[in-house]
Order: C-alpha cells, then structure tokens, then sequence
C-alpha cells in the first residue's frame, strides 16, 4: 500500500484484554464522546471515524491518512477525559484494513462480546453510526462498512445458531438469587439506575415474581418509566441507601463516577438485618459499589464480568458453531476489504 | 466370617455408598440427581439395616447398642430414619445424598474399629429400662446432630461457590442458602429437644443411683446438651448464624463423637448393680 493511501483502522479496548478497574476508568460520558467526535472532525489526519461506547469497550472506526492514529487518539482521550496515555497505548488493541472489517463484523454479530451471541450490541453499533452520521463524520467507507457489518450481523443471527442457548445477564442473575433466597417471591429488590442492562434485569427478577421493587433513578422520569414495566414502586433517589436493610437484591446500574455504596454503609445495612443474606448486583461501569465489600459476610456482589463468566459457561456447547461463523465472516470480510478498493488492497494490512 | 446380622448390616451400608455414587456420577455429567431412584435406593439400605440391628437386638434382649460396632450403625440407622422423615418435608436437594453419606461412613466406621463389636458383661443395658431408654434417645439426637452436620456442610458449600463465583455443576442442585438455615435451625430445636429428653430421662436413674455414674461421662453428655442449648439460644437471638453456625454443627458433631470413647469407656469400668448383674446372668454372657 502506498504510503499517503487511506487506511482503515480500528483501535479500542474491549473485556478481552482490559481488566475491569481499567475499563471503569476509561468510561466515557456522553460529553466526553461528543467532545472527542469534534477532536477527531478537527483532524488532518483522519478522514473518517466513528465511536462505539459501550459498558465492555470504546472502539475507534477510522479511516486514516497515516498510521499514527493510535498515538493521535490517546492524546486526544487524554486531554478530554484526563486518561493516562501511557495506559491506553498499553492496553489499546489496533486493527488495520481486512482486519479491522473482520473485527467489525465480529463486534456487531456479538462474537466479539463478553457474552458470546447477544444482540444489544447490533444497537450500539447502529446508535455508533447515527452519532456520526450526525457530526458528518461517516463518508463513503465508513458507510459501506457499517451497512456490511450489519448485514453480517444478521445473517449470523438468521443463518447460524450462535444465539441458541444462550443465557441473558437478567437469568444468570436470577439463577443466582435462587441459590441464596430459594422462592424469590418473599424477597425485597432494588434497583437504583434506570439504564438499559438494569432495566432487562429488573425485568428478569419481576418475570420470577420477587415480592416487591423498589426503583431509585437521578432522572425521576425514567425511574417512573421503568416503574410501570415492571411493576415497581419509584422511591427518592436521596433516601434509597435508608432502604438498604430491608431489601434482599439490589441492582446497580447507574451512570455514576464513582462508587455510590461502600463498605462501611453496607456492613451497618447488614448488621440490621442479621441473619438475612444480602445479594448484589452491580451492572455499572464504573463501579457503583466498592468491590472490598464482597469479604462482608452475607453479602454476595456479582459484577458485569461475573455475570457474563456465568452466563458463558454454556459457550462450549456452540462453540463449534461460532467458529463456522467465524470463517463465513472472515469471507465476507475479505470480500468487502476488495471492493472498498482502498490503495493496493490485494494485500491486507 | 460375617454372621447374616452383619450381612444385613453390611448390604445396608453399601446401599448407602450405591445412592451417594449415582449422584456424584450424575452431577460429574451435569445432570440432575435422581431423587426417586435414590430415595428407593437409601430407604432399601435402611430396611436392610433395620433387619440386621433387629436380629442384634433380639440376640441382646435390649436395643442393640452394646458396643461401639452397634452405636455407630445405630447412629447411621438414626441419621437415615431422621432423613427419611425430615428429608420428605424440608425436600432439600442432596439432603438425601449427603446423609447417605454420613450413615456409610459412620456404618463402615463400625467395621473398622478395631474390638468393636466385643461385647463384655457390662455392655448390657438390660435391667433398667430408664438406661437403655436414656441411651437410645441419645444415639438417637446424634443422627440429629449427624443430619445437622450433613446440612452445615451443604451450607458451606453453596456459600464458597457463591462467595467465589466458581459454578461447577454440582452447586446449582444445591439447596439454597435461605432455605438450609431455616432447616438448620429446626434441626437444632429437634436435636436439643430429644437430648434434652434423653438426659432428664438418664437424670431419673444418675439421681438414685449416682454411685454407678464415671464422671467423665456425666460430665462429658452434660456439656454437649449445654453446647447445643447454647448454640440453639445465640442462633435465635441472632448471634450466631450463616458460616459460623455451620461450623459450629460440624465441630458439635465431632466433638459428639469424639466424646463416644470416653462414655463407651465408662461402661467397661463401671460396677454393675443388682439388676444389671441378674440380666447378665439371665443372657450368660462371659
């Protein structure tokens, strides 16, 4: 490939190689992102970008002039949200032309994802191609690619069965509060958030008939929204931490920065309630609950990669079914990378 | 060569060991443990037992519990007959297993130890009904206890599953950790009740007759029935519950155990008294 040619690169930290204390870190705000979408537009360099931001990974589609891009890209995290730069040249993954389409296919067919076959996933991806649509940063590369990468995403949930058997987070979760409280219709549940993954485990519990819920949320109105699906009961979000030792399941899902509920604030919960065990779940990024309080006694804190390590176990099962969906989409990969025609693109990067 | 009571016994053990494999192997293949087919197996080893501890206790004229070959299967007979009552209404998954367990260990114990079904002349329990009765009711409340064992254990597992977020197959047929201490504390009110009554019932011939009681061993029962009752007070006021109370049945259990020595030993050095004396003659026992 000639040097000034456009290069189609993908650069990200995902679950694979990110421990969760660095992924917390790097979380993202809704500014931060629209922040670094005027960075990147602002750009010699990149000609083409889009930002996939999810509670798992932030992954950068670009289509570049040179292949400095990572270096540019840990500069600008940087300087917007204060992330060491250092840090995310040490865990940043870099993914260039066919691979960086193999790798997009994989992400939005959920292949890619910490519980192998989800489909939330193809959402984000397709809220990523809005975004910047939006900031008209998608031209024709990034379009094409998008409009492919969807295309495989639903021919591998269609014409394969890497989907089948496969255990949602709001199960595992609920599989788990069976083994601490038995019949979950005498137990007490909390959700504070009102996010899209707390959401499908409230309702989860709510299917199992839990006795009651309690809803907790900064934005009162989606507190009331989640209320009417499931059927729950929206407290203030000042006083939730007073309903602590009256409660048997807590689900944490909000956007904060930091932890909201610490050990301290736990233990003396529990010492209200002796006896009665304590089960949490924390479905934020970053963290909603200090992860020492695990060693309290009677209290069991499941996190998002617990849960998803749980609901992975029956990946043996399909295994040799994700792997022939690997090999067509590695195919289809190949044959987009060609027709993208971008510099000498008979050979891969 | 083992006599047809010892046979039965034997068989009854195995069939423990035969009901507790089936699960290990169901489980090591992640499937479900059949709790019918090991219900029929346990209640068919039981049955067994049943007919060998009755010829024991027609030969002995008394409730076989004459020497330690004959308090261990008693014990494992109680911790079976327990399970078989109990089991059918906590109907905790692997309660069955586990005591299945328990009784073979204790009913292989039996032929282990080494002189234990020698029978002396002070092995007769015969001539006082209050001492056989007091006796029963004891090895009785330790298949209680045993089963309290069984459940703390299950209790233990489930909670180091759950804490450390390992999730082999085995731990998702567990009971849940609710339901066990609901069942724990039941058990303990059931075990310190039949102790209790099995030491007032002692009480009624230690008072007449305190010149034939070994200190050890009135010593030594008097502290397990003020553990149990202790354990039983601190549980209801919340002072003592979850993992510590697990291991609290477990350590109980041992040191019941333990403490078996010391009162078997007591009945080789105790004098015998009149109607002890007459019942030994009666079976001619050297």
């Amino acid at each position: 490939m000639s040097s000034d040619s456009p290069r189609l690169i993908t650069i990200g930290c995902n679950h694979h190689r990110t421990p969760l204390e660095v992924r917390e870190r790097l979380a993202l705000s809704h500014d931060h992102i629209g922040q670094l979408q005027v960075k990147l537009k602002g750009s010699d360099e990149i000609l083409e970008s889009a930002i996939l931001n999810t509670c798992n990974r932030i992954e950068f589609y670009t289509v570049s002039k040179t292949d400095a891009t990572k270096d540019l890209i840990a500069q600008y995290l940087g300087a917007i949200s204060g992330f060491p730069v250092d840090v995310f040249m040490d865990h940043a993954y870099q993914h260039r032309n066919v691979q960086a389409i193999n790798h997009m296919f994989r992400v939005a067919a959920g292949l890619d994802s910490q519980m192998v076959g989800e489909t939330q996933i193809l959402g984000q991806m397709k809220s990523t191609y809005a975004e910047a649509t939006r900031h008209k940063m998608v031209g024709g590369v990034l379009h094409k690619l998008f409009q492919k990468s969807f295309q495989a995403a639903k021919w591998a949930r269609t014409e394969t069965k890497i989907g089948t058997g496969q255990v949602s987070l709001g199960n595992v979760a609920v599989e788990l509060a069976t083994r601490i409280f038995g019949r979950l219709t005498v137990s007490r549940t909390l959700v504070i958030g009102s996010g899209d993954v707390g959401k499908d485990v409230a309702k989860a519990f709510r299917s199992r008939g839990v006795a009651c819920m309690s809803i907790a949320s900064r934005t009162h109105e989606r507190a009331e929204e989640l209320s009417r699906q499931v059927d729950g009961l929206v407290i203030p979000f000042n006083n939730w931490e007073d309903t602590l030792p009256y409660v048997d399941i807590g689900i944490f899902a909000t956007s904060a920065p930091g932890y909201i509920l610490n050990k301290a604030t736990l233990q003396a919960a529990l010492g209200q309630r002796p006896r009665r065990p304590l089960f949490l779940i924390d479905l934020a990024l970053p963290r909603d609950i200090e992860p020492d309080a695990a060693n309290l006694p009677n209290l069991y804190l499941y996190n998002l990669d617990d849960l998803a390590e749980i609901a992975n176990e029956n990946l043996e099962n399909r295994r040799r079914e994700v792997e022939a969906c690997l090999l067509e989409l590695d195919r289809k990969a190949n044959y987009l990378w060609k027709s993208l025609k971008l510099g000498n693109n008979g050979r891969t990067g | 060569m083992l006599i047809p009571d010892k046979w039965l016994l034997l068989i009854g053990t195995m069939a423990y060991v035969a009901a507790m494999i089936l699960t290990v192997v169901r489980l090591s293949n992640r499937r479900p443990p059949l709790h019918a087919v090991n219900l029929v197996i346990i209640l068919f080893g039981w049955l067994t037992q049943s007919a060998g501890l009755w010829m024991l206790g027609v030969s002995a004229g008394s409730c076989p519990i004459r020497n330690p070959f004959e308090v261990f299967q008693f014990v494992s007979w109680s911790i079976v007959i327990l399970y078989l009552f109990t089991g059918q209404v906590f109907r905790l998954s692997l309660f069955g297993t586990g005591s299945a367990a328990l009784a073979a260990i204790m009913g292989f114990s039996a032929y282990l130890i080494p002189n234990a079904n020698r029978i002396s002349p002070h092995s007769f329990l015969g001539g006082d009904p209050r001492i056989e009765a007091h006796a029963a009711l004891a090895l009785f409340s330790y298949g209680i206890f045993g089963l309290l064992a069984v459940l703390s254990v299950l209790y233990l597992l489930q909670n180091n599953s759950l804490k450390t977020k390992k999730n082999p197959g085995i731990f998702k047929f567990l009971p849940s950790l609710v339901d066990m201490d609901t069942v724990l504390m039941r058990l303990l009110i059931m075990a310190c009740m039949v102790y209790t009554v099995s030491v007032a019932i002692g009480a009624l011939y230690w008072i007449t007759h305190l010149e034939d009681v070994a200190l050890p061993k009135l010593t030594l029962t008097l502290a397990l029935w003020v553990a149990y009752w202790v354990v039983l007070a601190m549980r209801a006021t919340n002072r003592l519950y979850g993992t510590r109370l697990a291991w609290t049945c477990i350590a109980l259990m041992i040191a019941a155990l333990v403490i078996l020595w010391p009162v078997e030993a007591s009945r080789d050095h105790q004098s015998l008294s009149t109607s002890q004396y007459e019942s030994v003659l009666k079976h001619d026992v050297v």
